[in-house]
């Protein structure tokens, strides 16, 4: 079929192909009426533009998200947040989303992904860990532009985009050795999760920078749990700040001191990761705020990027956040 | 002539559309390239006549903004304050990179105004980036390494100037920060090792003040974490340099220290994270100058830019680099720093940079 050109249409009308031209890019010196003769004309003729612009391309785009289930069980779950800005830069760019929660029975037997086997998007997200080994059947599957989000990719051809655990801690940390503190406790299961134990090296960091020992009495563990409830179990002599792997266990431990009579910041400091529990129960943690604008805008550019075929000059972005001084932390001596 | 919106240019692409030729033949026809047909020239000039192409009579309020292509060709002068240190290979190969700015290629031709501080005081570096700053107009400045609050607050203070800074550690809320993530460059390089075999690893890295130093070696505990291995916290020593010269003592004991040291010759299956190419010309020399029978394989960090690294390997069995291009940092650097320029991006944003690639420098010839 031979192309339509623009001048095709003028002669149609009788008209100048400038004026089809001005039409069709929206410019002034055009009636109105005349313009939408114009327009109506060359649909009739099979007119295409000569270059589809990148909205139009975006818009043809369906992204999907694959999220394991036990991060959204939630209303107020962390992981929320991202899908939230992921939905809004999406449709910012025009582009569709869809989501697919992982239910445990799909993680524990290998189950692809429905998003991937039907292979019904043209973009993927995977957000949060679902585990080393199915991580790494997913990523070994994908036929489409795939970004890892807060999860650490294991093939260095997919991009990976994290939050700076190791970094946002050690700084939250060192915060509270300028605050005068110096001793220091942390609590999180060391090797439950990358992330969690990320944060514990930073916490270490932070210590050893200011030749600060690392007494284990104070790395206390929040995932031990009897009877369907997660016990936490303070160590004997207490450390005068404690430095929270999430803003969740924090609040955990909040209470829990409030129980034992121990106020904060009054009696011991508290510090935290995360900073988007919204209205966090009338506490204002000092916490590091996640910068999930950033890390969902540098996803979505990395996923155009590798749709339209460019190349990465880095596949591994990992963004630092933002401490929010709330009213968890006791300064005992200006440094 | 109809009054054309404003902030519709016309575009070669335009004309190209509304002759249905390429836009490729349009830009040969307008500068007059040899390959196009005369006849149909003509008819590209005409349209582009009657398009109004290049005319900007009627687009007077563009005329007032520039253009993104003017913008991306604006040329700024940055000052990069630094202080030559011989322990910092990063440090020296980021001014390095910097002495031969642009790099091809580029479409904007910044400037960099080198200000070196070493040696200083407080108050005579802080005046002396001041003075330079005012007198060359400088439109931001550049930090490379670490530098104390009270030091970078002083300078603020009197510049108020976009700032950016390479490899430092302090997160002020305006300053933009790229770093180099040490801690994943451990990671990566005691995981080689690990997967090649070897369970004692040791480490030689600048003293722990030095920026990545510290995160260097926590990723390599990570790395053991993770393969459920004890690290062997006696093998790892934060070098003291003096004067630019390793401290011949210290390198007696470190090799006495060498893990399995026992296990002289090249069936030693131990390995050392080193990390940079002058820590790695150090133990080599030291290996041969004692001729030692012990033979390590190494991985360490590199740069991307050939003209600094020098390394000679022929002490080890086996050399691994993983590769930090600091020219990428610096590209992607300066571009943030344009952005704040034209207050384009958003105040304080940190990244931290990790290496490209994982090479192999020299290969074990027995495996």
């Amino acid at each position: 079929m031979t192309k339509v050109r623009l001048a095709d249409i003028a002669k149609a009308l009788g008209i100048t192909a400038v004026t089809v031209s001005n039409a069709l890019n929206n410019r002034y010196g055009v009636s109105e009426e005349l313009r939408l003769q114009i327009t109506r004309k060359a649909e009739e003729m099979g007119y295409h533009r000569v270059r589809p612009s990148k909205r139009e391309i975006l818009e043809k785009l369906r992204l999907g998200v694959i999220v394991p289930g036990y991060y959204l069980n939630e209303p107020n779950a962390f992981y929320w947040s991202f899908y939230q800005a992921l939905s809004r830069e999406a449709s910012n760019k025009g582009i569709t989303i869809g989501m697919e929660q992982l239910d445990s029975n799909t993680l524990r037997n290998m189950v692809m992904p429905k998003l991937v086997n039907d292979r019904n998007c043209d973009l993927l997200v995977l957000l949060g860990p679902p585990g080393v080994r199915y991580l790494d059947m997913v990523t070994r599957a994908t036929r489409v532009p795939t970004v890892c989000l807060d999860v650490s990719s294991p093939d260095p051809k997919i991009p990976t985009v994290m939050s700076a655990n190791y970094y946002g801690m050690a700084e939250m940390c060192e915060y509270l050795i300028e605050s005068g503190h110096r001793k220091i406790g942390y609590l999180g299961t060391v090797g439950s999760t990358a992330s969690v134990t990320d944060r514990y090296l930073g916490y270490c960091r932070a210590l050893r920078s200011h030749d600060i020992p690392l007494n284990k009495e104070w790395v206390i563990d929040d995932r031990k749990i009897q009877n369907g409830k997660v016990i936490i179990e303070l160590p004997e002599t207490l450390p005068t700040a404690i430095a929270c792997n999430s803003d969740r266990s924090a609040l955990v431990l909040i209470e829990l001191l409030r129980q034992r009579g121990i106020e904060v910041p009054g009696g011991i400091s508290v510090v935290s990761y995360d900073g988007h529990l919204p209205g966090a129960e009338n506490v204002d943690l000092t916490t590091m705020v996640v910068n999930v604008e950033e890390m969902v805008s540098l996803t979505i550019q990395t996923l155009i990027r590798l749709y339209e075929g460019r190349a990465l000059e880095l596949t591994r972005f990992v963004v630092a956040g933002q401490r929010h001084d709330g009213s968890t932390v006791r300064i005992l001596a200006q440094k | 002539m109809a009054k054309r919106n404003p902030y519709k240019r016309i575009r070669q692409s335009d004309i190209a559309e509304a002759l249905g030729v390429s836009v490729v033949t349009v830009s040969n026809a307008l500068s007059g390239k040899k390959g196009v047909r005369e006849e149909l020239r003509q008819r590209i000039l005409s349209m582009a006549d009657e398009l109004g192409y290049g005319d900007d009579t009627n687009t007077d309020l563009r005329r007032r903004e520039p253009s993104a292509s003017q913008l991306a060709r604006q040329a700024y002068r940055f000052g990069v304050v630094f202080a030559s240190d011989y322990s910092s290979e990063a440090r020296s190969s980021f001014t390095d990179i910097l002495k031969q700015w642009p790099p091809a290629h580029s479409i904007a031709l910044d400037e960099m105004v080198l200000i070196d501080i070493d040696g200083i005081s407080f108050e005579d570096a802080a005046q002396r980036v001041i003075e330079r700053a005012q007198t060359e107009k400088l439109d931001g400045l550049m930090t490379i390494g670490v530098f104390s609050s009270a030091w970078m607050q002083r300078v603020d203070q009197a510049l108020r100037l976009p700032w950016m800074s390479i490899d430092g550690i302090l997160t002020v809320k305006e300053l933009d920060s790229f770093r180099t993530d040490g801690f994943r460059a451990g990671y990566v390089l005691t995981e080689a090792l690990i997967k090649r075999g070897h369970d004692r690893i040791g480490m030689l890295l600048d003293p722990p003040q030095h920026g990545i130093a510290m995160d260097l070696y926590l990723g390599f505990i990570s790395a053991h974490m993770d393969a459920e291995l004890t690290p062997s916290e006696n093998h790892v020593h934060f070098m003291k340099p003096l004067g630019g010269y390793y401290r011949v003592e210290e390198a007696l004991d470190l090799i006495s220290e060498l893990p399995e040291a026992e296990l002289m010759g090249p069936d030693a299956r131990t390995g050392w994270v080193l990390a940079d190419s002058s820590i790695a010309n150090f133990l080599s020399s030291e290996l041969k100058r004692v001729k030692s029978h012990y033979v390590p394989e190494v991985t360490m960090l590199a740069s991307a830019n050939p003209s600094f690294e020098y390394v000679s390997t022929d002490a080890f069995h086996h050399v691994m680099t993983y590769v930090i291009d600091r020219g990428m940092i610096l590209k992607n650097a300066v571009a943030l720093l344009r952005r704040r320029i034209r207050n384009q991006s958003k105040a304080g944003q940190v990244r931290y940079f990790t290496g490209t690639s994982f090479t192999t420098f020299k290969e074990d010839d027995r495996d």
